[in-house]
Order: structure tokens, then sequence, then C-alpha cells
């Protein structure tokens, strides 16, 4: 039986039924939630974000889902679980808000929407429920996404396997090269080659594949353009005596993990290994770190502190860590500026890095579980420095 | 000497005196813009949008980009039109609006930002500028409307692009078809016509400005293309059915796209019937989407737009490819569901 990536009708149930509680104990009757990944968690629909609004609209019994006519028969093929309303463009003769006002006429309770919404979509929201007592800004949904699901982490681990498995074939595909003796693959085709590769995996391996945006992905940079940590890939082929960041990840049933090493073609120098030692021994320290109870704040001061101690504050470009979820990137932030207390069923990644101007970045980042018996990294591949010798 | 996308700096000079201008007129002392976009269009500077703001605050005298660390020397590469101010994180000990608020310190008038920036944003910006009102504009909204002859340039350009785009898709499967081999699937198509316009940009171009979705599109075949904004899928393009190439790139942050419906061997009458109207319809707008000119020239002119054109193109091969082969292997004969992949 292949693997399955989309969650089952009584997952969606669970997640609403724990959204009314909150919206009750808030004294919100009607939610509206317009984040592509909002929309995701709440219903299961994956769709291309647009200027066109795409709205969950949840009370104390329905859910429904605003969408403009292009995206119906798209959200009757994913069995979303909602009722769908339909509007027909963007910005519309009938537009978005009246259609969805219409479908609650006369509502005179409290209507909340989420922080990231753009003011530009408030003022339409406050003129379709002129009745309204209240429209007020709620952070309920996003405050539930902070701890998973167990059927959220069987995909995240799922999600981590195939990071792991990107790893592997890039560096596979690099030594393929070496030992034939041909010219060795620039970063952009290894980019694209892990990327394939994971999606053939699912492919081959998942049923009912969740195509969300970056499905799988990832960044690639050798030599001294791997200082420069968000920097694209680019068609210069891996170099002998360079390092080479392997940034990849994918996402399984819209549930993110990453995989990250740094490797040596041919053996490194004596300055790469201690550049390689402290980025290896501060992300150890990040990720044992990485406990029920701590904050996040606290495991960010302590392996910054360490790399700083080490006499590399100048190579420091940033934080611990984020939060993984629906996105690759969400709360908490493994940041000194959040004092979020961690729980068990977070995920987040633990990537403190160095980078040394003109010479190469050195990070290593593993997904990590935040489980009640210590953490739990769901990316696993090896680190040690005799594993990351490309030879 | 290559196609260079960065615009020159006496391009931003005029951006900005337009955008100051304006401020002036409504009384708006401090301008915030934090969307990628509006950013990109005001300071040339190219990222990857996450968490951590990136923000252009415009007074009647500065530009100032309030960068993460992590951007500093990207930032110092892309020779930007703002001078910058860098915090170290998200959500940071500093945090980024705390540190750009302090560094502008009194400011007379209104602080205005785009309608974009989020509600969560706005009430942090508030706090910060106690003395001020803040609100909303749409200034600069209005004038990204109009393009600025540097800009038509770069357009122009990711037009020819994206037909050699189409062009290279096209081509793709007509040779596979020809050569009897398996057909595309929708994401090897993708990733072939992505490439194809990279290589373009990497040979002729100097500056690539990289921005998110430098190429890209979306591609389905026979019933797929009904869904049209789906994702693509590794299902193969099938002989007998039409296909949607949708593909587009974007030259100095300038997008543009070329989209053309094929049919993968002889039309059937539906196929025919519909495309009639769908090209009609479309020379309709095209026709009136500006008054001034009755027929505009399309900034995308190369690719044959004909109906007849873009069915030739294809079905023309599938018959010589009819020709060549044994009758059991013409791709006429094999059921839609399989993958074509004759042996000849």
């Amino acid at each position: 039986m292949a693997f399955s990536q989309r969650l089952g009708a009584d997952f969606y149930a669970k997640i609403q039924a724990e959204i009314r509680k909150r919206m009750d104990a808030a004294g919100i009757d009607l939610l509206l939630l317009d984040s592509n990944d909002d929309v995701i968690y709440t219903t299961g629909f994956s769709h291309y974000t647009t200027e066109r609004p795409v709205v969950v609209a949840i009370t104390a019994t329905d859910a429904f889902l605003l969408l403009p006519e292009l995206e119906r028969t798209h959200a009757a093929h994913q069995h979303v679980a909602a009722e769908a309303i339909v509007y027909f463009e963007f910005p519309g003769i009938d537009p978005w808000h009246a259609v969805l006002g219409r479908k609650f006429a006369g509502f005179g309770g409290t209507v909340a929407y989420g922080h990231a919404i753009s003011l530009a979509r408030v003022e339409p929201i406050e003129g379709a429920f002129p009745n309204a007592e209240r429209v007020i800004p709620s952070n309920i949904v996003q405050q539930m996404r902070l701890r998973k699901h167990p059927e959220e982490i069987a995909l995240h681990r799922e999600a981590a396997r195939l990071s792991d498995r990107m790893v592997e074939v890039g560096v596979e595909m690099i030594r393929e090269a070496m030992r034939k003796g041909c010219p060795l693959p620039s970063e952009v085709e290894i980019e694209s080659y892990v990327s394939r590769h994971a999606m053939r995996t699912m492919h081959e391996e998942h049923e009912d594949i969740m195509l969300v945006q970056g499905l799988a992905s990832g960044l690639v940079y050798s030599g001294a353009r791997s200082a420069f940590p968000h920097g694209m890939p680019t068609g210069n082929p891996v170099k002998i005596g360079e390092s080479i960041i392997l940034s990849l990840g994918c996402r399984v049933g819209a549930r993110a993990s990453e995989s990250e090493r740094t490797f040596f073609i041919g053996e490194p120098s004596k300055l790469q290994r201690e550049h390689y030692a402290v980025a290896c021994e501060a992300q150890r320290m990040a990720t044992a770190a990485l406990i029920a109870g701590h904050t996040c704040a606290s495991v960010d001061n302590l392996a910054l502190a360490y790399i700083r101690d080490s006499g590399m504050s100048e190579y420091l470009l940033h934080r611990v860590g984020h939060g993984m979820g629906i996105m690759f990137h969400e709360a908490p932030w493994v940041e000194g500026g959040d004092q979020t207390i961690l729980e068990p069923g977070m995920i987040t990644s633990s990537e403190p890095a160095i980078f040394v101007p003109g010479f190469a970045g050195y990070r290593i980042a593993d997904t990590v579980l935040i489980a009640a018996e210590g953490p739990d990294s769901m990316t696993l591949y090896p680190r040690k420095l005799e594993d990351v010798i490309i030879a | 000497m290559g196609f260079s996308q960065r615009l020159a700096p006496e391009f931003y000079q005029r951006l900005h005196r337009d955008i100051r201008a304006r401020m002036e007129e409504k009384g708006v002392g401090l301008l915030i813009l934090d969307a990628a976009d509006d950013v990109l269009y005001t300071t040339g500077f190219s990222f990857r949008p996450n968490e951590r703001p990136v923000v252009l605050a415009l007074t009647a005298t500065d530009a100032i980009l309030l960068i993460p660390e992590l951007e500093r020397e990207h930032a110092d590469r892309q020779d930007l039109a703002a001078e910058t101010l860098v915090y170290f994180e998200f959500p940071g000990i500093d945090r980024a609006f705390s540190l750009l608020a302090r560094s502008i310190g009194e400011i007379g008038g209104d602080i205005a930002h785009s309608y974009g920036l989020s509600v969560g944003r706005a009430a942090e910006l508030a706090g910060l500028f106690p003395n001020n009102r803040v609100m909303p504009t749409d200034i600069v909204a209005r004038m990204r409307q109009v393009k600025y002859p540097e800009e038509l340039r770069l357009h122009r350009e990711a037009a020819r692009i994206s037909d050699a785009m189409v062009q290279a898709g096209v081509d793709l499967v007509t040779e596979a078809f020809r050569a009897c081999r398996p057909l595309p699937s929708e994401i090897a198509l993708e990733g072939h016509v992505v490439r194809h316009a990279l290589d373009i940009m990497e040979n002729e171009h100097e500056d690539i400005m990289n921005v998110p979705t430098l190429a890209g599109g979306l591609v389905y075949g026979g019933a797929n293309s009904a869904y049209p904004h789906g994702i693509i899928s590794h299902r193969r393009i099938q002989p007998g059915e039409s296909f949607i190439l949708s593909l587009g790139c974007r030259v100095g942050g300038r997008a543009a796209e070329s989209e053309r419906t094929f049919v993968l061997g002889e039309p059937g009458k539906d196929h025919e019937k519909y495309y009639a109207i769908a090209q009609e319809a479309q020379r309709l707008a095209r026709q009136v989407s500006s008054p001034a000119a009755p027929a505009p020239l399309p900034i995308s002119p190369r690719l044959p737009i004909s109906a007849n054109r873009a069915w030739a193109l294809i079905s023309s091969t599938a018959s010589a490819t009819a020709w060549a082969l044994p009758s059991t292997n013409r791709p006429g004969s094999r059921p839609a569901t399989r993958p074509f992949s004759g042996t000849g």
C-alpha cells in the first residue's frame, strides 16, 4: 500500500472542531482565513496564490471556502473539507466580498481574520458585514499550527526522509562524475536533478500527491558563492578543493522538511576543517537544546554564543532556525527575540551557520521534532567530517 | 555587449522624484513599502521574500532600505538606489521596524504605506510613530500601472524569451513524437523550457536579476488543461489531445508571458470549434485593450497566433510520423491513456 499524502476527512473535522472551541472561547462567531497555508491547514485545498482571494469561513456549525470560478473544479477534485462559495473574478462586478457577505446576510456577531491579512482586504470585509458587532484580528489558527498533530508529523517525517534522499542523490551525482572523470555538474544541474528525483520518488511511492508550490526544491551553492546564503544556484560547475552546500527540502501532503549538509570536494584543508568543526558543533548544540520547556531565544543564544566565542562572530549572518509546518518558514522563530516556549509537537529547523566572505559558507540543517523525550531529528543524513568528503 | 537587465541609476532618480512629487501633493512625509515587488520597483533590489522585513522608507530627502544581515552582501552587490540600514534577524531582540523608526527620527506629515501591508505590521508602525497619522496609499500602485520606456524594453525582451520558451516546448514534443520516443511529462516539459530561458539569459544578458520565478510556467495536457490553475503533474502529453504551454519569464524583474494551445496530431471537430472561439475572443480582447489604437501591436508578436499555424506545427509532424510507422504503431492507434512509446 503506497504512502498516502492526503489527510482524511476526520483530520479536518478535528482541526475545525478545535478552531470552533477556540472561537467560542474568544467570542468569535465567524473566522475568515485568506492565506494559502491557512487554507491548506483547515480544508486541504492547495492552490496557486494570486490576487484572487481564496477565503475559508468557519462558523460554529459550518465551513465554507470562497473561491474564484477558476478554482471551482480544482477544489471539487481535492475533496476539500468545506462547502464552496464561488465568485466569478477579481476585482469583479460582483466582487468576492459582496458574494461572501450575501452568504451571511444579516450576520450580527463578531467576525475575525488572521493577522497576516493585508489591509486592502480589511475594508471590504468590514463592508461585507455591516451589522457585525466587531471585526477584529485573531491568531487562533496561527497558535494551533505551532503544534503538529500525529498525522502531520507522519507527513513531515516522510518529507524528511525524502529530503535526506535528495542530499544523498546529489552526492552520488557528484561522486559518479568524479569516478568517471567527467566534468563535475553545475549547481543548477544538481538542484534540478535532485528535485526531479524527489518528485519521481513521490510519484512512484505515494498516492494522492498534494501538488503544492515548492514540492521539492533547494539551494545548491559551491565555493565562494556558498558564503551568500540566499543567493541562487548558478551554472558554475563544482570544483575540487571547494566545499558545496546542498540545502534541499520538500513538502509531503503540504508538510515541509529540509535537510542540508556542507560537503568537501576532495580532501579539506586545515582552514576548511576548522570552519566545519565550529559549524558542526554549533549545530549539535542547537539541536540538543531544542527541548520542551526551553525558550526559542535560549537555543539561539546558546549556539550563536558558541560561534562568537570561537572567534567567528563576523561570519554570523543568521539565527539558529525557524518553525516548519505547512510552510518551510513559519513560527516559532528559533531566534533571540522569540520568547516562545518550546512544546512537544513543534517542529523547527536547526541550522546555525558561518559564512566566510570570499571563501565559503558552512551550514548543516536538520528538521527537528520537539518530542516529550527530547529533540527528535527527523533528518538523519550523516555529518561527521569523513561523511561529508566527496572524493 | 550583452543585453543589460539592470536599470540605470537615472531611472531610479527619476522614479524617486516622481514618487516624492506625489507624496508632497498628499502631505506624506514618509512612505513605507514592504512588498518585494515595490522594493524591486523603487530600488532595484531583488531578493527572495520571507518573514524577514525588507522595507523601503522614502522621505523628501532620503531613501533607506531596511534589510536583514543575511541580505547585506547581496544588497551591496546590486548597486541599489537607496542606502541600506541593517538589522540582525527576525523577529529580533531589536526589531526591524524599531530600528527604522529610530534611524528616521521625527517626521512631519503623514506616514503612508501600501495597501498590501499586513494588519500586524500596520499596527506595529502605528505604535512606532504615535505623533503621525499612519495610513494606506496607492501612490506607487498607481504609478506602476503605466510603465516607463526603460521598463518596456525589459518587458519586450521578456516577451521574446517567453515566445522562445513556447517554441522550445513545441520542439521537444515534436522531436519525441517524430522519433517515437515517450512523450515528455508536463513536469519534464516545464523543466526543459525553463532551462532554455535561463540559457538564453545566461548567454545573451549581463547583470541578470535573479528574481524569484526567473522563468516558469504551467504546462497541461488533455483534461488537465481544463483546470487553468491546477499544478502540473507527471502526466505525459498524449497524441490526439490538446495541451497548453503557458510560459513566461522576468527580465530585470519585468514579466511577460506567452501562452498557446496546441494539438498533438490532427485536431478533432470539437478542438477546432473550441479553439476558434478562444482565438476570436482573444483577438477581440487585444483589439479593445487600447482604445487609442484599435489594433495594437502585441508586445510579443513573434509567435504565430493563428490557429492554423499552431495546429500545423504539430499535426504536420504527426502525419510524417504516421507515414513512417507501421500502422499498429501510429500514434492515433494508441490508447490515449498509455504513454506513447513507439518501437518502430
